[in-house]
């Protein structure tokens, strides 16, 4: 019997598997456990694969992206209810495992000067209210939930109705009065009107730490830049799709003294169809730059999601598609969600249906704990 | 009508983050190729081989004076850190995967996502007649490229290997294109895959419990196989089991999770794995798929709590979009709830959907048939996956469209390829005999090259005069995109032609031109 079990446990050292046919077996306890401490060495070299134990592809990075006040209360001596910071991120937009999300970004809704060609169905949300700025900002709050709200003074390019910046700044008044949530005072993209418009605009609003949108090299930025670092609001370098560029232009913002705590980047968003990918693209690589160490692009970065409009995608009749009730406001939400997951902190958006999808995207991703979840029923799926 | 342009100047910014080299160089790959120049696979040098290679043109099997030994190190070479799989066959073959890098300006992504629309053997045969139908007529052109649905993904819900092969039986008879069998129970994996075997489909899935079985169907047939697991050290496992008998035409399902944190774990599981399979992590090399038919699985058909994403909208919203929908313009002919309901989780699932495209998935399996929930889908796939190297731009030069005379007015456009498609595509289809005048505004679309001020008085000036449009018509006057009102005046004084406003969109064009021409 020794004999057989050295030949058994000879042959088993050299093979990786054991097939046992009509097998009886007939012994007692001692040798069956013998045999089993053989079986078990045998089993052991057929399962020789070890299980795999993931590492997460952690990455230190050395840059932090600057932090961004948004709105003072009356505790920063303004008179909003409410301030919000963006930006601080240390990794890659939702690289959780390198570092949680810090501040979740901000949605300011959109609000104009005067009545703007909007397709009907977006119209219909802003019954009565589109002469009348002020109620249209509280129609926003109200109804909308806006937790910031973007003032386009479209009416001020010559080209449209050429409201005299007095008038325009009668307006934001009547706007800071109406509501009490930050606000983003935006021009009309006239390079002639803008920088006046903006530096009374920062006059008009001392105090309230609003966010002048844009300012570009082609304007005469320097006297916005001023009167932002004087009245100590923010301002929105807007560079259409260029890191290089926009890196120059905050480096000579920088010079002109603004503070880099006050910058926020605009790369352009095209909506969905519409070159979105460059956005991506330049959103991508000035954040990367900005986490390894570059001072100058290291700003949290602001996207107007409601270009996403101009696509006919967005607004156009067509059967083929299906209705543009829901198909406008996805088309807004998924380019807002791109521009969210490319690095984007603050958005400027129009839709309110759009508006709730992001919101409650930002929910199930703004999350504290990251634990496994025990019952996953995703394989479920086959039978639903 | 695409061309390719040298890649845009490289930036001094950020260091190490210029556009990436790519992983090989051609001069690399040459050495692992005969030197012979020989022709036979179609380039006159091995050196231009080795360029198509890197562009994905040709296959390392394409050389046919490689031995064996040396074809086996070309192929080690060039397989890319996330492995390309095969799908399907003939015309209808499908790559999947095939990716090297974390971000799309580093070089490129590769193989654009492909979408299987889902079935099950439960659905009614009108319903799979239905959904055959969707995907074989789907196609949306853009760009000049016509986008399409790949495949039909057919999942057995009866858990009954009968009813499953009759199901994929059926669609066989009625549907030529590339196929996915799902079930986690093996017998009905075989019975399905039997029927379809000559179209190489892909087997959903092996797990922990019934991989081995399942691993053996999918080399008896020959057909890729799917690994799911919600747990990466499990995936991980079962690459190692599986590659080490041998099998390599492996795609990974991690999972997407519903609930609290399940969009953020999803979000996590993903970037971790695509950074992982670059890092070299063998066992992680492999492309990503994953099914947002899981977020139906609370949908009862009439009322439903969408998991992930809850109160969808205000509910006052919801009424009031649903009340235009039934005023006229899309009459639906659902009850109103169910129908409110079936909107809302195609939302979800399109909102979920793009998220998964944007971090790495390199399949998706999808539910939804409303063409509105699928179209900016398939749009930010085109836009994901175009090579940012190729400058979306057309020729700028001036474009006859219809039989245009010396009366015909002459409109100015972008030369960003879709600007050009859509504005060429409105005035054929209305019908208008004209001249489009192209200006080069570095492939930018109209909004954008107004604001990035692109489109320039000089630019329209040079475009004029070189299009030699002044001896074609009579008239002086030219018609800009309304977006471009603004730099009216400027135009105006730089070219002395008279400058009208256009509308703002072109399908407008046929309108104005009743009302100004």
């Amino acid at each position: 019997m020794n004999e057989q079990i050295k030949d058994l446990k000879k042959l088993l050292e050299k093979s990786d598997e054991l097939e046992i046919e009509n097998l009886e077996i007939e012994a007692d306890e001692l040798e069956l456990n013998l045999t089993t401490q053989i079986l078990a060495g045998a089993i052991k070299r057929k399962k020789r694969i070890e299980p795999f134990r993931f590492s997460p592809p952690s990455e230190e990075y050395k840059g932090r992206i600057v932090e961004v006040t948004l709105g003072a209360t009356k505790a920063d001596g303004g008179t909003r209810n409410n301030r919000f910071k963006i930006g601080g991120e240390t990794s890659p937009p939702f690289y959780f495992f390198e570092s949680r999300p810090v501040n979740r970004p901000v949605i300011s809704q959109d609000v104009f000067d005067m009545p703007i060609p909007l397709p009907g169905h977006v119209r219909k949300y802003f019954p009565d209210v589109m002469d009348d700025p002020a109620e249209w900002a509280k129609l926003r709050v109200k109804k909308f939930n806006a937790e910031m709200l973007t003032l386009h003074m479209v009416s001020t390019d010559p080209l449209v109705k050429d409201t005299s910046v007095k008038e325009a700044c009668k307006t934001i008044e009547d706007v800071l009065q109406a509501v009490k949530v930050p606000l983003i005072i935006g021009g009309s993209g006239n390079p002639k009107k803008d920088p006046e418009l903006l530096s009374k605009a920062a006059e008009v609003c001392s105090g309230e730490r609003v966010v002048l949108s844009t300012v570009d090299p082609d304007m005469d930025y320097k006297t916005v830049a001023n009167a932002a670092i004087k009245h100590e609001h923010s301002l929105i370098p807007l560079i259409s799709m260029n890191p290089d560029e926009m890196r120059r232009f905050n480096k000579n913002l920088m010079k002109v003294g603004v503070k880099v705590e006050n910058l926020i980047m605009d790369l352009f968003t095209g909506g969905v169809g519409y070159g979105i990918e460059y956005s991506i693209s330049a959103m991508e690589r000035c954040r990367l730059a900005g986490l390894k160490g570059d001072k100058y692009l290291a700003l949290p970065m602001a996207s107007a999601t409601s270009n996403a409009w101009s696509a006919r995608e967005a607004w156009m009749r067509n059967e083929e598609w299906g209705p543009r009730e829901w198909r406008g406001p996805l088309w807004e939400s998924t380019t807002a969600i791109i521009a969210l997951l490319s690095g984007a902190d603050l958005f400027m958006m129009l839709h309110p249906f759009s508006i709730e999808i992001m919101n409650s995207v930002m929910d199930s991703l703004f999350v504290k704990d990251l634990t496994e979840e025990k019952d996953i029923k995703y394989p479920e799926w086959i039978n639903v | 009508m695409l061309r390719i342009l040298p890649r845009k100047k490289i930036s001094n910014i950020p260091n190490g983050l210029m556009f990436r080299m790519a992983r090989l160089t051609a001069l690399q790959l040459y050495k692992y190729l005969p030197a012979k120049n020989c022709g036979e696979c179609g380039e006159t040098t091995c050196m231009a081989f080795a360029i198509q290679l890197l562009e994905r043109k040709k296959k390392a099997r394409d050389c046919p004076e490689l031995t064996e030994k040396g074809l086996e190190r070309l192929i080690e070479v060039i397989t890319p850190p996330v492995r390309d799989i095969e799908l399907g066959v003939g015309e209808n073959a499908i790559t999947v995967g095939g990716e090297e890098v974390m971000y799309r300006h580093e070089l490129r992504f590769f193989s654009p996502t492909p979408f299987f629309i889902d079935v099950s053997d439960l659905m009614s045969e009108k319903e799979i007649k239905k959904r055959i139908s969707f995907v074989e007529k789907f196609e949306i052109e853009r760009i000049g490229v016509k986008l399409k649905l790949q495949g039909i993904s057919i999942r057995c819900a009866s858990n009954d290997p009968k009813k499953f092969r009759e199901t994929v039986q059926k669609i066989k008879d009625n549907f030529s294109g590339t196929l996915i069998l799902c079930s986690f129970n093996p017998d009905v994996l075989k019975a399905g895959v039997e029927v379809v075997r000559d179209r190489k489909p892909l087997l959903y899935a092996a797990n922990m419990e019934n991989w081995e079985h399942v691993l053996k169907i999918a080399r008896e047939y020959d057909t890729p196989l799917v690994i799911y697991s919600n747990s990466i050290d499990e995936l991980g496992t079962l690459v190692r089991e599986i590659s080490a008998r041998d099998f390599n035409k492996i795609i990974l399902d991690p999972g997407i999770e519903v609930g609290d944190s399940g969009l953020a774990r999803t979000l996590n599981k993903l970037v971790m794995l695509r950074k992982s399979a670059l890092n070299g992590v063998k066992e992680l090399q492999y492309p990503l798929m994953c099914s947002t038919t899981a977020i139906w699985m609370n949908f009862n058909g009439k009322k439903g709590n969408p998991g992930e994403i809850e109160n969808l909208a205000d509910e006052e919203i919801v009424e009031e979009l649903l009340r235009e929908r039934m005023s006229g313009e899309n009459p639906g002919n659902n009850s109103m709830n169910s129908d409110t309901d079936e909107m809302k989780f195609a939302y979800q699932e399109s909102t979920i959907a793009s998220i998964l495209l944007d971090r790495f998935v390199s399949l998706l399996v999808f539910h939804s048939i409303d063409v509105w929930s699928i179209l900016p889908l398939i749009t930010l796939r085109q836009n994901i996956y175009t090579d940012p190297r190729v400058e979306p731009a057309v020729e700028a030069k001036i474009y006859e469209i219809g039989s245009p005379d010396e009366n015909s007015p002459v409109f100015v456009t972008t030369n960003f390829a879709l600007t050009y498609f859509n504005v060429s595509g409105d005035l054929e289809s209305a019908k208008i005999s004209c001249y489009l005048l192209v200006v080069d505004t570095e492939g930018l679309a109209a909004t954008v090259s107004v604001a990035a001020e692109k489109i320039t008085s000089s630019g329209v000036k040079t475009a004029l005069k070189e299009s030699n449009i002044e001896n074609r018509v009579k008239h002086r006057k030219l018609i800009i995109p309304g977006v471009a009102a603004r730099l009216k005046g400027d135009f105006e004084d730089a070219t002395g032609w008279e400058i009208m406003v256009g509308p703002q969109d072109s399908s407008e064009i046929s309108n104005f031109l009743k009302e100004n021409w």
